[in-house]
């Protein structure tokens, strides 16, 4: 199976599918969707309908399963809708089909996949129309995707500007979480509930958790801060985020790979509250890959 | 554009384009189901259901993703308890959508399923079409949401 960016606009290698009773069961088994009007021809035609009728949902998941082979094993599905447009009788032919309507390229080093997916009646009547947007991941070669990890949080660049305001809630528990009396002055360490990165407001490298490397640890590397004040009940804090190193080493787990980055913080008035600098690893196993493919 | 409208049989829209309601009979925009805690387990029986299908198509090994452990939206959201409109000659199962945010792991999800929109049209023929917008959030144990799931019942009325 190929693994090389799909070039668009194409057309999908149509497939024929004929759903018979025995396998909208099954599928009514997985789905807990058990309307009688998809087996029993006396209750469809009550509603309506000439015959029992296919579920619309286990065409879109046809579509999907073959969204996975038409992409190929490097692209991941994040989006997908479809529409239900008439109904198709249990037992005749069905043609799923579509397009690859758009590849474009993304900051990352990934590629978005826009495309068109279609269910055709015998009579050529189209009884599904959707779209999908998937994720194009290229091979990493043979070691950590450095390039593409520096271009995803884009290094050195401000990578995103979030403001939070702190609430006596947040101050009180997280002083008690660490053993603090609560006070209007936060800990110092309080610091750090203020990063994007840990509060998933700012998620760049996620593609990371997906590398055909078996992953052998992660976690903190450090952290420091140096503050001008202490954070107070009541600040309004703009944080912004630069990512200033990307870089592996060898480690006794594996590789490691290192993303640093810096938390500028600001209150309401502009005014510099603190700088915090910190550095995250994640472990990876290499020399496994092959192991696990 | 969004009008409150109460009845059913009330006049529909003159023109034949979409518009927005707060609810209809008892089903109303933002109504919320109660919340559960879904298992992954119920993937497995999908995928299964599909290669009894597709045969060698079906074997093919796509990530996980919200599509496979709420296969139907709309069927999820009224198990979970939101209401469905009945007034109208014929209901119809009219779209699904789903959407993935993170990767999901073994642990269960946390699911809540809310009525998202209703719109209204008048069909060519003059009948009363009202589509239902059904959405489930799922998040993870740690409150992050891993994707949604949207389920549309149609609903058409006689010709008036």
């Amino acid at each position: 199976m190929t693994t090389a960016v799909p070039q668009a606009p194409q057309d999908f290698e149509e497939c024929t599918v004929e759903p018979s009773t025995e396998h909208l069961l099954r599928w009514a088994a997985a789905a807990e969707d058990f309307s009688p009007i998809h087996f029993d021809a006396q209750v469809a035609k009550a509603r309506g309908f000439q015959d029992p009728v296919v579920h619309g949902p286990w065409k879109a998941a046809v579509l999907r399963r073959l969204l996975g082979r038409w992409l190929g094993p490097n692209a991941t599905v994040r989006s997908m809708s479809a529409r239900y447009l008439r109904p198709d009788p249990v037992g005749r032919a069905l043609r799923f089909g579509g397009s690859l309507v758009s590849t474009t390229s993304m900051p990352d080093g990934a590629y978005e996949l826009r495309c068109a997916v279609w269910v055709r009646d015998e009579d050529d009547r189209v009884s599904v129309d959707g779209d999908c947007t998937a994720v194009f991941a290229p091979d990493p070669g043979e070691g950590l995707p450095l390039d593409r990890l520096r271009a995803a949080v884009k290094l050195g660049e401000d990578a995103g500007s979030f403001t939070y305001r702190v609430e006596s809630n947040d101050v009180v528990a997280f002083a008690k979480a660490i053993g603090a009396i609560p006070a209007a002055d936060a800990p110092a360490t309080f610091f750090a509930a203020l990063d994007p990165v840990e509060r998933r407001d700012l998620d760049l490298d996620g593609f990371l958790h997906e590398l055909p490397f078996p992953m052998t640890g992660g976690g903190n590397a450090f952290n420091e801060v140096v503050y001008e004040r202490p954070i107070r009940v009541g600040d309004v804090i703009t944080v912004t985020t630069r990512y200033t190193e990307v870089y592996e080493k060898k480690g006794s787990r594996g590789t490691l790979l290192f993303r640093v980055r810096v938390n500028e913080m600001r209150d309401a008035t502009g005014a510099l509250v603190a700088i915090s600098r910190c550095g995250h690893v994640l472990s990876y196993r290499i020399d496994a890959a092959e192991v696990q493919k | 554009m969004r009008v409150t409208q109460t009845n059913a049989q009330a006049t529909p829209p003159a023109r034949a384009e979409w518009v927005e309601l707060d609810c209809v009979d008892d089903v109303r925009v933002g109504d919320v189901a109660t919340p559960q805690q879904i298992t992954i387990e119920g993937a497995d029986r999908l995928r299964a259901a599909m290669q009894s299908a597709l045969g060698d198509i079906g074997d093919i090994e796509v990530p996980m993703g919200i599509a496979d452990v709420c296969p139907d939206p709309l069927v999820f959201a009224l198990q979970a308890g939101l209401p469905r409109l009945t007034n109208f000659a014929q209901t119809i199962d009219g779209g699904s959508a789903w959407c993935d945010r993170e990767p999901i792991g073994c642990e269960p999800l946390y699911a809540v399923s809310e009525i998202a929109q209703i719109a209204a049209r008048t069909t060519s023929d003059g009948r009363r079409l009202v589509r239902v917008d059904y959405r489930t959030r799922f998040t993870n144990p740690s409150g992050v949401l891993v994707g949604t799931a949207t389920g549309s019942s149609i609903h058409v009325g006689s010709v008036e």
